[in-house]
C-alpha cells in the first residue's frame, strides 16, 4: 500500500478520465463487462481507502437522474432476453431457464456504470487533498485561471454554506416553518440578495488581504514532481486492464 | 438537472466536450483580451467569491407550490447579469467541475453536457438574445449600465422571469435530446419531454423570481459600491442585435415552422415532373428514349447520396440511422430545418467572406 500513497498524483486524474472513457463505451446490453469494471472498483474501494466502509455507503446515494432512467429501462422494455439474444447474434450467454427481460439487463448497466464512477470519484477525493488535484491538473495543462478559480470557490463555497444555513435556518426558526410559498419566494429573493451583498463585500476584504499578502492573479502552485517510469508503468498496467475488460468481456 | 456519465454515449459526451472546451478556449481568450495585461486580481477574487456564492445560496431552498417539493437558485443568470458572458462562463464551469469532483455530482465526461445545458444557455443564449433585448429598451443612452436599467421594475420582472423559464426549458430540453442521442435510456423523446419540461418550467419561473428579488432589492446596493460589470454596461449596436435576431428567427423558423413544411413537390418540381411524364408519353425513338430515361435516374441517384437530409428527415447514412429510430418525426423535421439553416448560413458566410476579401484586395490595389 505505501507503494500505491509514493504515486504521482497526476496518475490518479489520468487514471479517473481513463476509467470514465472505459466506462462510457460499454454498450447497452453489456452486464458481464460492467460488473468487471464494477469489481475492480470495488477492489480498489477495499484496498486504498481507510474508510471503505463510509464510502461504499456514500456512492450508494446514485444520481437520482440515473436511478429514474434504469426504472424506466426496466418498465418500458419488456422484451425477453432470449429474443434480444438472437438480435444480437447469442452474445449472452444464460444456463437459467427464467424469463430476463431485456430492461432489466439495461437498467442493472446503468445502475453499476452510475455506482462505479460515484465509487471511483470518492476514493479519489478521499485519497488526495483538492489542493493537490488541482495542482496536478495545472501540471497537466488546465488554465491558470480556471485553478485559481477552483481553488477560490473551493475555499469559500464553504465558509459561504455555513453563512447561507445560518441566514436559513434563522429564518426557519422565526417563521415556525409555517410561511406561504408567496412569501417563502419573495423572503428567499431577500435572503440571497443579502448573501450576495455580504459575498460581494467579503470579496472587497479578501482581495484585500490577498494584495497584502502577496497574491497577483494567482494562487501559487506547489511543485509537483514529473511522472517516473514506475508511474508510467502503473499506468500502463492500468489502462491494460481496462483495454483487456473492455475486449475481453 | 446534472447529467450523468451513466446515461451517455461515447460520442455524445465527446462532442459536447468538444462544443463547450472550445467555447471555454474562446471566453478564456475574450477575458484576456478585455485585461489587456492589466491587474484583474480583483475581477478573479470576485469571480471566486461569487462562485462560493453560487454553491452557498443552493442551500436556501424554496418552496415550489402544488408539488410538496422544494427547489433551489441555478445561479447562471445571476452570474451571467453581474459578471457578464464570458466571466460568468468561466465562473459556472469551475463550479461545474467542482461539483463533479467533490460531489461526485455529473461526471467527467458528462461535464461537457452539463456546462452546454447549465452554463452555456443562460449566458450566450438567453442573456444576449432575450435579457437584453427585453431590458434594452428601457436604455435610453449608449452609457447606461444594465444596472440602471433595473429600475425599471415591471420591464426587470418580465426579463427576469422570461429568461428564467427560457433557461431550464431550453436546459432541460439539451439534456433530453442529449439523453434520446445516446440511446441508452428507453424512454422516448416525447415521454421524457412530457415528464421534464413542465417540472423545468416551475423550476424556471422559480428561478425567474429568485433572480428578479436579488435584482430588485440589490440594484441600489450594486450602484453604490460601483460593481465593474464590463459586460453588462455595454449597449450592443444596434447592427449586432439586427444580427442576432435574425438568428434567433431561423433558429425558430427552422425548428418549429418546419413541422408544417408540406411533403407534396413545390412548383418547380411539380412542373418538372408533368413535363417528365408529357415527354414520355409521346413515341420517341428508341435512343431519345433511353437518353431521358437515363437523365433522371442518374441525377436521382446523385441526390440520393448527396442529400444530408432527404425529405427533411435524416438519410441512411452510418450515424443518422442509428439515431432515427430515437428520433420522432417532428423532432427530424426540426433537426433537419436547423442543420440546414446552419448549412446555410455557413454558406453565406462563405460566400460573403470571398467577396469581401476580393473587394479589399482590389481595394488595396
Amino acid at each position: 500500500m505505501t507503494s500505491f500513497y509514493s504515486l504521482n498524483p497526476k496518475i490518479s486524474l489520468i487514471g479517473l478520465l481513463l476509467y470514465s472513457c472505459a466506462v462510457v463505451s460499454v454498450t447497452k446490453f453489456g452486464l458481464s463487462t460492467m460488473v468487471a469494471m464494477a469489481s475492480l472498483v470495488l477492489l480498489l474501494l477495499l484496498s486504498l481507502s481507510d474508510k471503505p466502509k463510509k464510502l461504499m455507503i456514500q456512492s450508494i446515494g446514485l444520481s437520482s437522474f440515473a436511478l429514474i432512467m434504469a426504472v424506466s429501462n426496466v418498465i418500458l422494455d419488456r422484451q425477453p432476453i432470449s429474443l434480444l439474444n438472437e438480435g444480437l447474434g447469442n452474445k449472452i450467454s444464460l444456463n437459467w431457464s427464467g424469463e430476463i427481460r431485456a430492461g432489466w439487463i439495461s437498467g442493472g448497466v446503468i445502475l453499476l456504470k452510475a455506482w462505479s464512477l460515484l465509487a471511483m470519484m470518492l476514493l479519489l477525493n478521499s485519497l488526495f487533498s483538492f489542493q493537490i488535484i488541482c495542482d496536478s491538473a495545472r501540471s497537466l495543462g488546465l488554465p491558470q485561471l480556471i485553478a485559481t478559480q477552483l481553488l477560490l470557490i473551493y475555499r469559500f463555497g464553504g465558509l459561504l454554506r455555513e453563512e447561507a444555513s445560518s441566514l436559513n435556518r434563522a429564518r426557519q426558526l422565526r417563521s415556525f416553518h409555517s410561511y406561504s410559498w408567496v412569501k417563502s419566494w419573495r423572503s428567499s429573493g431577500l435572503l440571497l440578495g443579502n448573501l450576495l451583498f455580504r459575498s460581494i463585500l467579503r470579496s472587497e476584504r479578501v482581495h484585500q488581504g490577498m494584495i497584502s499578502r502577496g497574491f497577483r492573479e494567482r494562487i501559487p502552485q506547489n511543485i509537483v514532481q514529473p511522472m517516473s517510469i514506475y508511474d508510467w508503468g502503473c499506468l500502463s498496467i492500468f489502462a491494460i486492464v481496462l483495454i483487456a475488460l473492455r475486449l475481453y468481456l | 438537472m446534472h447529467m450523468s456519465d451513466a446515461l451517455l454515449s461515447p460520442s455524445v459526451s465527446l462532442s459536447m466536450w468538444a462544443i463547450s472546451g472550445s467555447i471555454l478556449a474562446w471566453s478564456l481568450k475574450k477575458i484576456r483580451r478585455e485585461e489587456g495585461g492589466e491587474d484583474s486580481s480583483h475581477q478573479i477574487v470576485l469571480m471566486g467569491i461569487l462562485g462560493a456564492f453560487v454553491f452557498a445560496a443552493q442551500m436556501i431552498n424554496v418552496a415550489i407550490p402544488g408539488t410538496g417539493s422544494s427547489g433551489h437558485l441555478g445561479g447562471g443568470l445571476l452570474l451571467t447579469l453581474i459578471l457578464g458572458p464570458y466571466r460568468a462562463f468561466v465562473v459556472l464551469f469551475t463550479v461545474l467541475l467542482l461539483q463533479a469532483f467533490l460531489f461526485a455530482d455529473g461526471g467527467i465526461l458528462a461535464l461537457g453536457c452539463n456546462i452546454f445545458n447549465m452554463a452555456f444557455i443562460p449566458a450566450f443564449i438567453v442573456y444576449p438574445l432575450l435579457f437584453r433585448t427585453i431590458l434594452g429598451q428601457t436604455r435610453n443612452a449608449k452609457s447606461e449600465s444594465a444596472m440602471g436599467a433595473f429600475q425599471n421594475t415591471k420591464r426587470l420582472f418580465w426579463a427576469c422571469m422570461l429568461s428564467g423559464v427560457v433557461t431550464c426549458v431550453l436546459g432541460a430540453s439539451a439534456l433530453i435530446a442529449e439523453t434520446t442521442l445516446s440511446g441508452l435510456a428507453e424512454l422516448s423523446f416525447k415521454t421524457f419531454a412530457a415528464f421534464m419540461l413542465p417540472i423545468h418550467f416551475a423550476i424556471g419561473l422559480l428561478e425567474g423570481i429568485v433572480t428578479y428579488s436579488v435584482c430588485n432589492s440589490q440594484f441600489k446596493l450594486f450602484q453604490k459600491l460601483d460593481i465593474n460589470t464590463p459586460d453588462s454596461i455595454k449597449v450592443q449596436s444596434g447592427r449586432k442585435r439586427w444580427i442576432l435576431s435574425l438568428c434567433l428567427v431561423t433558429v425558430i423558423c427552422g425548428s418549429i415552422f418546419s413541422w408544417f413544411a408540406s411533403k407534396n413537390p413545390d412548383g418547380l418540381e411539380w412542373s418538372l415532373e408533368k413535363s417528365y411524364s408529357l415527354v414520355n408519353s409521346f413515341d420517341l425513338s428508341d435512343n431519345s428514349a433511353a437518353t431521358l430515361e437515363w437523365l433522371p435516374s442518374f441525377v436521382s441517384k446523385i441526390q440520393a447520396k448527396s442529400a444530408i437530409f432527404p425529405d427533411y428527415g435524416f438519410s441512411n447514412g452510418e450515424i443518422l440511422s442509428k439515431i432515427k429510430p430515437h428520433v420522432s418525426e417532428k423532432l427530424q423535421l426540426s433537426l433537419t430545418g436547423l442543420g440546414g439553416s446552419i448549412l446555410v448560413l455557413c454558406l453565406c458566410l462563405l460566400i460573403g467572406g470571398v467577396f469581401r476579401f476580393r473587394l479589399i484586395k482590389t481595394a488595396s490595389q
